[in-house]
């Protein structure tokens, strides 16, 4: 029960994924997914692990994210320079555009 | 007797009540704002936790920096795409807020340990250093690959 609200966080960032086909929209609930996780590390520190332990895996967590929205980012805006959309569905190649 | 497990749960209830919002929001730029909330609404959480050196961080880099990042690439990328289609059916899930609240009060950890910033850092510098190295080149490199991705093939004028 103590991990349900983390619980019910991480599903809302799922269904923000899911419900949208736009890729920066898609991203936020990736974002949200993320801080789920780290919301769900932080409250095991009180039942099973060692709290240094727990807060530099949240630190951790929390760079990685930024390095992965840095790139996921800069990869959509690239793909809306190319193909004047950020609509997933619109994407179905992973060739390099020099036709 | 500690009013913090109310406190805790009113704060989750209203946090949930935000990342439902970005679920249901409209336009990315109202979903934008909506998730700062969220991040906000989660480092409160995390200082409740009585960890406030990671909520802090959490609203800095995610609140901050991230969404600055994201408020960017929603006003950069092309017009005419901002209305999103949705069913009714979807606003069903604002009944999560009231339900994640009530539940976060009920299981409100009151022994939970205190992560204070003089033992993370303590931790960090003492026993992680390498660690912390890695990170700090983790960024470079996430910075160096997002540069080499914006940077267009003809010219080499950056997007």
């Amino acid at each position: 029960m103590t991990y349900l609200p983390a619980v019910i966080l991480a599903l809302i960032g799922l269904g923000i994924i899911i419900k949208n086909r736009q890729a920066v929209l898609m991203f936020m609930g990736v974002e949200i997914l993320l801080a789920a996780g780290n919301w769900t590390a932080l409250l095991a520190a009180d039942q099973h692990l060692i709290s240094q332990h727990v807060a530099v895996f949240v630190l951790f967590s929390i760079v990685v994210a930024a390095a992965e929205a840095t790139i996921g980012l800069s990869i959509v805006l690239r793909l809306a320079q190319r193909h004047q959309t950020i609509d997933v569905t619109r994407f179905s190649t992973l060739r390099d555009g020099r036709e | 007797m500690s009013v913090m497990p109310e406190i805790y749960g009113i704060t989750t209830a209203i946090t949930v009540a935000f990342a439902v919002g970005v679920l249901l929001a409209k336009k990315p730029l109202l979903a934008g704002y909506l998730l700062t909330l969220t991040m906000v609404g989660l480092g409160a959480l995390f200082w409740e936790l009585k960890s406030p050196l990671l909520g802090g961080l959490q609203i800095l880099v995610y609140g901050g920096g991230v969404l600055i990042m994201v408020l960017f690439v929603v006003m950069l990328t092309p017009s005419g795409q901002s209305s999103v289609d949705w069913s009714s059916s979807w606003r069903a899930a604002w009944i999560l807020s009231p339900v994640a609240g009530y539940l976060a009060s009920r299981s409100y950890p009151l022994h939970a340990p205190v992560i204070s910033g003089q033992l993370l850092g303590r931790w960090l510098l003492m026993r992680q250093g390498l660690s912390l190295e890695v990170l700090a080149v983790l960024l470079l490199l996430a910075l160096v690959a997002a540069l080499a991705i914006a940077i267009t093939q003809k010219g080499g004028e950056a997007s």
